[in-house]
């Protein structure tokens, strides 16, 4: 039974600035985001009568997303420096509103790029979704302390590379 | 883990604002599923219920049934059946144009004997025949 295409509609204008951004964050690259997004939301038109209000359906988005996403991480050849060049081309041409300049956040985004799947996938979820650990663990069907441990280790990591970089930020 | 968050962690949040989605991309999404309701409909227009015809399976398919064994034996023996009939049937015929052409022959011979009989007939009695 497919979604009524009205609908279908709204969920996907409610909808994609999450699905895309979380894809674009765990796969780091606008082509295969854009089309695990697609994906995600045609497989939501195939069988998204079943789910039941709209928590459900972020829910779903979120899981049925990071789940893809890392798919095609794990499927994709990539090549970085090319990568890298277009992400912060198409990306990050406007400046943030709350004061963070162009090149840090870019510079975040790259050093987010080089952690390990699980770690990204935990951080992407932490401070993009802004959800809490034992929120991401049901997410991702793993126990809380996994998340925990993969949150605090991500951000360890992340911290120390973004030390050598971009000093000033650091705090 | 603490939940107060850190300068690093404020300047992550900021950082991971999301993005907006490429330019219509809702219309890309769209127009695939109209695809793909498309295709789903016209299937169910070619297989009614979704059951497959038989003339929609593959060649081999049929192969794989129980019945298969059963059907192959059968053609086997109806073939055997309808090659001895027309093996027969051939047989028959060739002897009655065998039969036909003895009659003819016959009918023929019969024939040339009568007319050389009356031919002498009408030439005893002076009339001749030859002009």
């Amino acid at each position: 039974m497919v979604m009524e295409s009205g609908e279908f509609r709204r969920l996907i204008e409610t909808h994609q600035r999450m699905v895309f951004s979380l894809a674009l964050r765990v796969t780091g690259e606008h082509g295969a985001a854009e089309e695990v997004a697609q994906d995600v939301f045609l497989e939501l038109h195939r069988g998204g009568d079943k789910l039941e209000s709209e928590d459900h359906i972020r829910f779903w988005l979120r899981r049925v997303t990071v789940h893809r996403a890392t798919d095609a991480l794990r499927k994709k050849a990539r090549q970085p420096e090319a990568s890298a060049e277009e992400w912060m081309e198409e990306q990050y041409v406007q400046d943030n509103s709350e004061g963070l300049n162009t090149a840090v956040i870019a510079l975040l985004e790259e050093l987010l790029r080089t952690l390990p799947e699980q770690m990204r996938v935990v951080i992407v979820l932490r401070y993009q979704e802004d959800m809490l650990p034992d929120e991401i663990a049901k997410l991702l069907g793993q126990p809380v302390a996994t998340v925990k441990s993969n949150l605090q280790r991500g951000l360890q990591l992340l911290r120390r590379k973004a030390a050598v970089t971009m000093k000033e930020y650091v705090r | 883990m603490n939940d107060e968050m850190t300068d690093f962690e404020k300047q992550l949040s900021k950082a991971m604002e999301r993005v907006d989605a490429p330019e219509n991309f809702a219309e890309r999404v769209m127009q695939r599923a109209e695809v793909e309701n498309f295709a789903a409909t016209s299937h169910v227009r070619k297989s009614g219920h979704g059951a497959p015809k038989w003339w929609e399976l593959r060649s081999w398919q049929w192969m794989t049934s129980p019945w298969a064994g059963g059907l192959v034996a059968a053609m086997l023996v109806a073939g055997v059946f309808l090659t001895g009939e027309h093996v027969h049937r051939e047989h028959e015929r060739q002897v009655q144009v065998q039969q036909a052409t003895q009659q003819f022959e016959t009918a023929t011979q019969i024939t040339d004997r009568a007319l050389q009989r009356a031919r002498e007939k009408m030439r005893r009695a002076g009339v001749d025949v030859d002009q």
